[in-house]
């Protein structure tokens, strides 16, 4: 699995190594401090969707993708530029930028996202001209509007982390981060994105209308000078030191580790069930659920942490029986037998 | 949303466990044997049995794989369908008959029928159980409907159900089994309820519990209505019973037989405590179902063979109450020429302006035994000629009281005799016999007075209304008599009871008692009537001819159907008038009316293991089934009670043990496990009040929902996961542990009033709801 061990990518990758001890990052405490500074960012930007806010924050630091499923003018653009503001380029030798936006439409190429061969006529050689992915968050529009030859080329790029362009693979940034939207209504004219693609998103997130004073807050403060300048910025190394530092620090203990497995084993033998969700969803679980007890405060994972992202990680790799359609309750369903079991273990002891 | 979709009902419904589905199938097995064991062959018993625990299996199998409702359905019904129709054929079919016997007949269809239909209905009940709560009531209700049919069949008069259970109780020294049968059925009750309902939310274990308990009352107010034994409503015969005072005539009140009948009303109820020549004993056993009021419909048996007929021979036909009232064992073979044994208690030969009554003069009818035998035997009068009689002995033991005892036949000698067990007899004697040895073609040929009789005797026994109908109608019979037999008495007698036997019409239906004269509504109005009308219509032809007659009192047992043994059991619905006649050199002979036309269903089998159960406790108990008797030690249910006691009191000890052991855990525990056992101490704490964590809630939404009760829960509540989870870098102090513990368990203190918290250190199973 890909997602196994700790990234190690060939060093002809435009990437640094990450510095195990970036400056201002050495424990718990600084992971904290750094997401605590993301989601400033993005709450300064975004009003009323704090349930959002921290689930892109742990997908970011979890090292996961996030689709929001939304109506236009929600916010998902807003979002996704202030985390991308929020991170400071601190090795622009690089020359990725912090953030790229991609509008899905059905006439778009595989080359329109990955980029594309030129031939450079001075020095008589191929040349690869970097497409839109290569940034640090990218934002995709309308995830499902574009062709599967499309999806496909970028959904390899989010599960490797590289794009293959002539038969040549290229390393995007260690701390390449999509948030996709879709819109759940408008369906007319899409290629709704199937299970297995579906599957490489940490989160797929419904978002809700935000209430009433919420929307207040937006119209009093539209067009409003913002003063984001004040608010400091988490650079790239950053970033990626504290992903290294919560996997390190954050213990996962065995019973949780069967927890989950159980909740997975739950789900899959349940007869709503179609098809029930993957190795690698517990897999890319695993950090997510970290990256939720560090922001609880803790250094080991709980099973309120199972409990608040189960729902989350699970309901859009799923599919189930005809005619029944609430995941959420399926899976809430699932969950109680593991999750009691895990409390008893507790009691028990080893 | 389809979650009221079958196929997509939550997980939580999946396969039972194991023991469960173990004490369900021991449940089906107990309800099975209560509601075949009247029906069924014992080998059908044993195929439900086995269909029994088959169909749970399968059920379990069938729930554990899969399958789907609608094939578990098809499969149901196609077993229980190919069972019912096989055993159907097989009972029908004249040559699977033949080739079987009809033995196997019957067990072949019994399996049939008892295992492979019952296996498909118990399969297809036990698995959709298991998938939809509705059919778990269902369950419920089965089990409790079979326990409380059974045990409602108990009620009022049948001392035989469910009979093999009050057999033993009664063997074994319990003399009102209602107790136990009461404790039985509460207990299965409760055993329904828990079993059945326990995956149920509360509110629906609510629902389920008042359909249980409506089905158990329902059961039990139907079977009551459903004329199981008629008691809860007087028949119209008995209301009648306050109107007939008017037919009772002034003298007879006085010589005590009018009182005899309240007098019995009471004993029914209260035991008859000292009764008329000491038979003595308790006289509860046939009263222990009557309800306070009922007691008039229901001491037919005695107060209808005994002095109540002494006021009014019409006020009661026969009661239909099937109660025991006696046990008789013959010592010597005995077959009677018709069929049916009479055992005769009074005899009613005075005319009394309208109808016949007991002669109280001691002049007449002193061949009939009329007292108890105390210390010394009692010889009946000079009556019977010995060489037409054959002498048999019996031995009579009453399970309920009479004023007069009963015998068979023409009794000529009561001696007393030890009752074997007074807590189940009232009385027992031995009873010689004269039983009619000669055919009565033979017995042709004399008048019906003997010489010797006086003028006084002569009108005694010839007495009738006046009313010429009765010589008219008798003569129109004998019009066409065999000149040969002209002058025959017995003749005669022959043609008048023939007659009454073609145009009669025996019913219980109608009783005429508003008629002046009943005899006479019923000879010369519809001929429809019951045995004492018979009794007294042939009496007064009998007697318009001269024929000395008189009506005998008492039951009449049809033994064409009893298939033998030598105890025979007198129900109180075989309750019996019937005609004698006197003939010169003979003495009386039974001269009974057999209606050819009847609208009543024929005279019930007598349950043969009672009968031989209440005979060999009549033989062979002579102490009375008591303690003093070492080889018939009773049950010892007092020890059974105090070992049952001893055992509820270990039990709640080893509870509350358990229950203060986890508490004192926590300051013994050393330091890496202290956290778990203060958490356990705390989780106790609160589940003794009732506090407890939901299915599926994380310990940490627990303390969360418990903060403004105990705030220092939650942090208790990390410190314990992080110890638990955190991994072998992360461990609790014990310090900290301890002094968390403490402000949690002050804030419980302070939070939880003193009354709550002190029924909580009561509740000895608090600790078995920590979750």
């Amino acid at each position: 699995m890909a997602y196994a061990s700790e990234p190690d990518l060939a060093p002809d990758a435009p990437a640094p190594p990450v510095a195990a001890t970036a400056p201002g990052i050495h424990g718990l405490a600084d992971v904290r401090a750094l997401a605590e500074r993301l989601r400033a960012w993005m709450r300064a930007s975004v009003m009323g969707r704090d349930d959002v806010i921290e689930l892109v924050l742990i997908a970011v630091l979890g090292d996961g993708h996030v689709l929001l499923e939304d109506y236009p003018g929600s916010g998902k653009t807003t979002l996704a530029n202030a985390l991308g503001n929020s991170i400071s380029d601190d090795n622009p030798s690089d020359d990725i930028p912090e953030f790229r936006r991609l509008q899905f439409t059905p006439d778009l190429l595989p080359s329109d996202v990955t980029g594309v061969m030129i031939f450079d006529l001075e020095s008589n050689t191929f040349h690869f001209r970097r497409g839109p992915v290569f940034a640090y968050i990218v934002l995709v529009d309308e995830i499902n509007r574009t062709t599967p030859k499309v999806q496909a080329a970028l959904l390899e790029a989010m599960a490797e982390k590289q794009v293959t362009v002539d038969n040549i693979s290229h390393k995007l940034d260690e701390l390449f981060f999509v948030i996709a939207t879709q819109n759940p209504l408008d369906a007319v004219g899409t290629y709704p994105l199937p299970l297995a693609q579906l599957d490489r998103f940490l989160f797929k997130i419904r978002m809700k209308h935000i209430d009433r004073d919420s929307e207040l807050e937006v119209l009093r403060t539209w067009g409003l000078p913002r003063d984001r300048k004040t608010l400091p910025k988490v650079s790239r190394t950053d970033v990626l030191a504290a992903r290294k530092i919560l996997r390190d620090q954050v213990f996962v203990s065995p019973q949780v580790q069967e927890c989950l497995v159980d909740i997975a084993r739950a789900l899959r033998e349940d007869r709503r069930v179609l098809q029930g969700v993957s190795t690698r969803s517990l897999v890319l679980a695993i950090p997510a659920l970290q990256t939720l007890a560090m922001l609880r405060g803790r250094d080991f994972v709980a099973p309120e942490d199972i409990s608040r992202l189960v729902v989350p990680i699970f309901q859009h790799r799923m599919e189930l029986v005809p005619g029944v359609e609430d995941v959420d309750l399926v899976i809430n369903e699932c969950v109680k037998a593991p999750l009691d079991a895990l409390a008893r273990a507790t009691l028990r002891g080893a | 949303m389809s979650r009221g979709d079958v196929t997509a009902s939550g997980p939580e419904l999946g396969a039972e466990a194991i023991p469960v589905q173990i004490v369900k199938a021991i449940v089906y097995l107990g309800a099975g044997w209560l509601m075949l064991a009247p029906l069924a062959t014992s080998v059908g018993i044993g195929a439900a049995g086995g269909a029994v625990v088959v169909g749970c299996a399968l059920a379990a199998v069938a729930v554990r794989k899969r399958l789907r409702p609608r094939a578990a359905l098809l499969l149901g019904a196609v077993a229980f369908l190919a069972g019912w129709l096989s055993s159907l054929f097989v009972r029908e079919s004249p040559a699977i008959a033949g080739a079987l016997g009809v033995e196997g007949t019957v067990w072949t269809s019994d399996v049939l029928f008892f295992g492979v239909a019952l296996l498909g209905a118990l399969f297809t009940v036990r698995y959709l159980a298991q998938r939809s709560r509705v059919v778990s009531v269902l369950e419920a209700a089965i089990a409790v409907f079979s326990v409380v049919y059974t045990f409602a069949s108990h009620r009022y008069c049948q001392l035989n159900q469910p009979r093999d259970l009050v057999d033993w109780l009664l063997e074994n020294g319990v003399s009102d089994p209602q107790p136990v049968l009461y404790g039985i059925g509460t207990a299965v009750m409760l055993l329904a309820i828990v079993m059945f309902m326990r995956r149920q939310s509360a509110w629906k274990t609510l629902f389920s519990m008042v359909v249980a308990v409506g089905v158990g009352v329902g059961v039990f107010f139907f079977i009551e209505s459903d004329n199981l034994c008629d008691a809860s409503k007087p028949p119209p015969w008995a209301q009648k019973m306050g109107d007939d005072d008017k037919e009772a005539k002034p003298d007879e009140d006085e010589d005590g037989q009018g009182g005899k009948g309240d007098k019995d009303d009471d004993a029914d109820g209260k035991g008859g405590e000292g009764d008329q020549d000491g038979k003595g004993g308790k006289g509860d056993k046939d009263g222990k179902g009557g309800k306070g009021g009922k007691g008039d419909s229901q001491d037919g048996p005695q107060g209808g063979g005994g002095g109540g007929d002494g006021q009014s021979p019409y006020g009661k036909p026969p009661p239909d109450s099937p109660r025991p009232v006696a046990v008789v064992a013959f010592h010597d073979d005995y077959e009677s020429k018709e069929g049916i044994l009479y055992f005769r208690q009074q005899v009613q030969s005075r005319f009394d302006a309208t109808h016949l009554s007991v002669d109280n003069s001691g002049k007449y009818d002193r061949d009939v035994i009329t007292t108890y035998p105390t210390t010394a035997p009692v010889l009946a009068g000079e009556g019977e000629n010995p060489d037409l009689f054959t002498t048999l002995p019996t031995s009579v033991y009453l399970l309920a009281d009479h004023p007069q005892p009963i015998s068979l036949a023409q009794a000529r000698e009561l001696r007393p005799l030890d009752n074997p067990n007074p807590e189940l007899f009232v009385a027992a004697y031995d009873v010689t016999s004269y039983v009619l040895s000669e055919d009565p073609s033979r017995l042709l040929g004399r008048t019906s007075a003997s010489p010797g009789w006086d003028a006084a005797t002569r009108a005694h026994y010839t007495e009738i209304p006046d009313d010429p109908r009765y010589a008219a109608l008798a003569n129109e019979i004998l019009r066409d008599i065999d000149l040969r037999f002209y002058d025959d008495d017995l003749m005669k007698a022959l043609l008048i009871k023939e007659w009454l036997e073609k145009s009669g019409y025996y019913t219980l239906k109608e009783t005429h008692v508003d008629a002046t004269d009943p005899t006479a509504d019923f000879l010369f109005g519809s001929l429809r009537g019951y045995c004492v009308h018979f009794a007294n219509a042939a009496v007064f032809l009998f007697r318009s001819q001269g024929i000395a007659s008189r009506v005998a009192v008492g039951y009449a047992v049809d033994t064409r159907k009893r298939s033998g043994g030598s105890n025979l059991l007198i129900l109180g619905n075989m309750a019996h008038a019937w005609p004698e006649i006197h003939l010169d050199g003979v003495g009386w002979i039974t001269f009974d009316v057999y209606p050819e036309q009847s609208d009543e269903p024929p005279q019930q089998i007598v349950d043969q293991s009672l009968e031989s159960m209440l005979g060999e406790i009549a033989r062979k108990d002579p102490t009375g089934g008591r303690a003093d008797d070492p080889d018939a030690s009773p049950f010892p249910f007092g020890l059974l009670l105090i070992i049952l006691a001893c055992c509820a009191a270990a039990f709640v000890v080893g509870l509350y043990g358990i229950k203060w052991g986890r508490r004192i855990a926590l300051h013994l525990s050393g330091g890496s496990e202290k956290h778990r056992w203060a958490m356990r101490a705390v989780l106790d704490a609160f589940a003794d009040v009732g506090v407890v964590r939901q299915p599926g809630e994380t310990r940490e939404a627990f303390a969360r929902r418990l903060t403004t009760v105990a705030p220092s829960f939650d942090a208790l509540t990390m410190t314990h996961l992080r110890a638990a989870l955190g991994g072998p870098r992360a461990a609790a102090a014990p310090a900290d542990v301890r002094a968390l513990y403490g402000r949690v368990r002050a804030e419980y203190r302070r939070a939880i009033p003193i009354h709550r918290r002190l029924a909580g250190a009561l509740n000895p199973i608090g600790w078995l709801w920590v979750r």
